[in-house]
């Protein structure tokens, strides 16, 4: 290799790239600019980490037996922090609508006694229209309080009708009782990893992973430039390897790649207080997205037959990856969709930050960093494989 | 006329010669929205829970979890179930194994596990999860006690069922207004439809600017004003240019939207309206771009950045019932805010032409300042060395 010949070509672009304002436009500007916006919108609508405190208001009337557990039942949930007070049903709506409580739950008067008889009563649970998780999760656990008192009503009610006298019925009923006290049914939680970033964080993985694309072309397109303007054949000309020009060319939009990635990730972290981890791990990925990144816009370069056309093949291709990637929201469910995008160079450069950002290290990054060698691989072969367009 | 009319068609032919803008004028949009759309039906939900398993007590928590509103989806194993909850593809995962099923047939305590994702969502979930295996936990409990006293299992089961309906129940009412009902009656795909099209035809018409920087790179436009035209004429045939292109991929996204994904884009007359005074926006501000810049690198990149920014300010990226107040204030800048308030009048609450004049009168108002501000620029910018 003619690495001073190679060192040449490179430094010479670059200087040009960075007197070039279209560089820093696309690879820093528009991103930031970008970020900038989607962090004021989006800010808060994210995902949340953790549930908020609650406050429930109970109507139970008077002593009622079969009612006056709940509120114990309300008070006993940690996540969300349940904090449980009386309210009069008729207050009940008008307290939630003018935030003096967050939820009502209202048992009508006589419930117990209706359903020991095997009676329906219904039992109203107010909420704001648009309910967050908290009011979710109090509405869950009143259906669950409300199951266990309809098992017993509902198992009175089918042994009376299958002709079982009254002491056979009590004695259903407390067998049900006494299972609901230690249920057959139960759930043990385990953990599992997090690759999710917050949603600062998101927002400038998916536009420097977006970005990345147009930022990396301007390097390896100028080869074609440069064939266009009749100064590939004077390249060529030189005491130089013909591999090192394209060998300086793809050096340029790595170099370039990484910069830009590097500035955008520091931006984010510093204006934007995203988290992504430890040093090593990122710049790993970063290397190895660029890397994946370049060889797919080397491949177009093969492809195109002017300028014009790599950039435009580099900004569709950089687009569809991007939007599958989930560049700009992502793409959520378990379907082909979601496993099409897990594939895609941005996507795993995203979830490759989420990994990192949990404290995940290089060791835990091989699912993306397979992702950029598959692409660097299939790039290779197709670059070895297309004929080139040089001398058409 | 016609040599207004000249100049507008050499635009229009320049545009359609290069067969790449097919793709981010026709395909680009209608992908998006695909998109949009398929996320849409993904998280109208209370939660979203995947489940592992295949066998009866698997498939009757599935039933059991639908019942309390929660979106179910089915992974192949372990490691699939917990990828997607890292994922945050799923709030949270049931893993209801082989053991679990055999023991649960069996009668025996039964212990399922659940993985909860770390954000909120997945908290919540875990509670609804609790919730739904107690039901199946107490239905089977039912029976049991019922067989314990010397009913036959079928006997108890038919006993059961014929009281299904019996015992007490819960019911939500909700209070004060719902984002939930703004949108309600709007198809899978129409609010992303309404967004998209604002986004990309002025995101096209700002990318259109450089054909302008390029007429007056090559000296066309200084020709154009030097010929037997006055400068008007010149400016209104480049505006007349752009102004088709915009209409025309307006036009496709709203059949194409409206044939293939049956978008409901309401009174034919009153979109129409509308989109025809916000292409008259884009045109000008190409016609202003393209005489305020003098690269066509430039003007690409600048074109790009401006029009996402607008775009996700105008409510084409999140609807503007989302946005904080402060937000809305920077928002009726742009001529997609109004764009937008003038879909939603037709789509939502069935508005006609008369409903979305003040829409409309705000759009052609900014055309007002901006074409002649534009085309100021271009007669100075022919005396520009670039």
């Amino acid at each position: 290799m003619d690495l001073s010949a190679i060192w040449t070509m490179t430094s010479s672009d670059l200087r040009q790239r960075l007197r070039d304002k279209s560089v820093f436009i696309f690879g820093l500007a528009v991103p930031l600019a970008l970020i900038t916006v989607f962090n004021f919108l989006f800010a808060g609508i994210g995902d949340a980490e953790s549930m908020g405190p609650i406050t429930v208001g109970v109507a139970i009337p008077d002593g009622d037996q079969v009612a006056d557990g709940l509120p114990g039942v309300l008070d006993g949930v940690d996540n969300p922090d349940i904090s449980v007070q009386d309210v009069v049903p008729t207050d009940a709506e008008a307290a939630v609508e003018d935030d003096s409580i967050d939820v009502a739950v209202v048992v009508p008067d006589g419930f117990g006694a209706t359903v020991l008889t095997g009676g329906q009563a219904d039992v109203e649970v107010i909420v704001p229209a648009d309910e967050g998780l908290e009011e979710q999760v109090v509405t869950a656990i009143v259906l669950g309080y409300v199951d266990r008192v309809t098992a017993l009503s509902t198992v009175a009610s089918a042994a009376s009708s299958a002709g079982f006298d009254e002491a056979a019925v009590q004695q259903v009923v407390a067998t049900v009782r006494q299972g609901t006290q230690s249920p057959g049914l139960t759930s043990v939680v385990g953990e599992t990893s997090d690759e999710q970033l917050g949603v600062e964080a998101y927002l400038v993985a998916g536009q420097t992973a977006l970005f990345m694309f147009f930022t990396i072309g301007f390097g390896v397109i100028s080869y074609v430039e440069e064939r266009e303007n009749g100064t590939l054949p004077r390249l060529q000309s030189m005491p130089i390897r013909p591999g090192s020009i394209i060998v300086a060319k793809t050096l340029v939009s790595f170099v370039l790649g990484v910069a830009s990635t590097t500035v955008l990730l520091t931006a984010g972290s510093m204006l934007f207080g995203a988290s992504f981890g430890r040093v090593g791990p990122i710049a790993v990925l970063v290397v190895a997205t660029v890397v994946a990144v370049t060889s797919l816009v080397l491949l177009v370069t093969k492809v195109a037959r002017t300028s014009e056309q790599a950039q435009i093949a580099n900004t569709i291709i950089g687009l569809v990856l991007g939007m599958l990637g989930g560049a700009f929201f992502p793409v959520t469910g378990s379907g082909w969709l979601a496993r099409l995008a897990d594939l895609t160079p941005p996507a795993a450069f995203i979830r490759g930050l989420g990994i990192t950002s949990g404290g995940g290290g290089v060791t835990d990054l091989g699912g993306p960093l397979l992702v950029m060698a598959g692409f660097l691989l299939v790039a290779i072969v197709a670059f070895v494989a297309i004929p080139s367009r040089e001398g058409q | 006329m016609g040599q207004v009319l000249t100049i507008a068609r050499t635009a229009l032919h320049r545009f359609a010669r290069d067969r790449s803008n097919w793709f981010f004028v026709l395909v680009l949009p209608l992908f998006l929205i695909v998109l949009i759309g398929l996320q849409f039906s993904d998280t109208a939900s209370s939660g979203r829970v995947t489940i592992v398993g295949e066998g009866a007590l698997a498939q009757d928590l599935a039933d059991s979890l639908e019942d309390l509103d929660l979106s179910v989806t089915t992974a192949d194993d372990a490691e699939a179930a917990q990828t997607v909850v890292a994922r945050g593809r799923a709030d949270a995962a049931v893993i209801v194994d082989a053991s679990a099923e055999a023991s649960w047939a069996a009668g025996d305590a039964t212990s399922v596990e659940v993985l909860p994702g770390s954000a909120a969502a997945g908290q919540a979930s875990l509670q609804a999860i609790e919730t739904g295996l107690g039901s199946l936990a107490d239905a089977r409990l039912q029976q049991q006690a019922l067989v314990g006293v010397g009913l036959a299992a079928d006997a108890a089961r038919d006993a059961l069922a014929d009281v299904d309906d019996a015992g007490p129940t819960v019911s939500v009412t909700t209070v004060g207004d719902s984002l939930g009902e703004e949108f309600a009656g709007l198809g899978r795909f129409d609010l992303g439809a309404a967004g998209q099209l604002s986004l990309f035809v002025f995101l096209t018409s700002l990318s259109g600017a450089g054909f302008l920087i390029d007429s007056r790179r090559l000296g066309v436009t200084a020709r154009e004003l030097a010929s037997p035209m006055t400068a008007n004429q010149v400016i209104v045939g480049e505006v007349l240019g752009r102004f088709g292109i915009a209409l025309g991929q307006g036009a496709y996204i709203v059949v194409g939207t409206a044939v293939l994904f049956d978008v409901d884009w309401g009174d034919p007359l009153a979109t129409a309206l509308v989109l025809t005074a916000f292409c008259g926006v884009s045109a000008a501000a190409a016609i202003l771009f393209g005489a305020m810049l003098d690269s066509p690198n430039v003007a690409s990149g600048v074109g790009v950045g401006v029009g996402l920014v607008l775009a996700a300010l105008g409510g084409s990226m999140l609807p503007l019932e989302l946005f904080p107040d402060s937000l809305l204030v920077v928002s009726r800048a742009t001529p997609h805010h109004w764009a937008y308030q003038a879909y939603a009048e037709i789509q939502r609450r069935g508005g006609a032409v008369v409903d979305v004049l003040p829409q409309v009168g705000v759009l052609v108002a900014m055309i007002a300042v901006l074409l002649p501000l534009g085309a100021w620029l271009l007669k100075r910018s022919t005396q520009r060395a670039l």
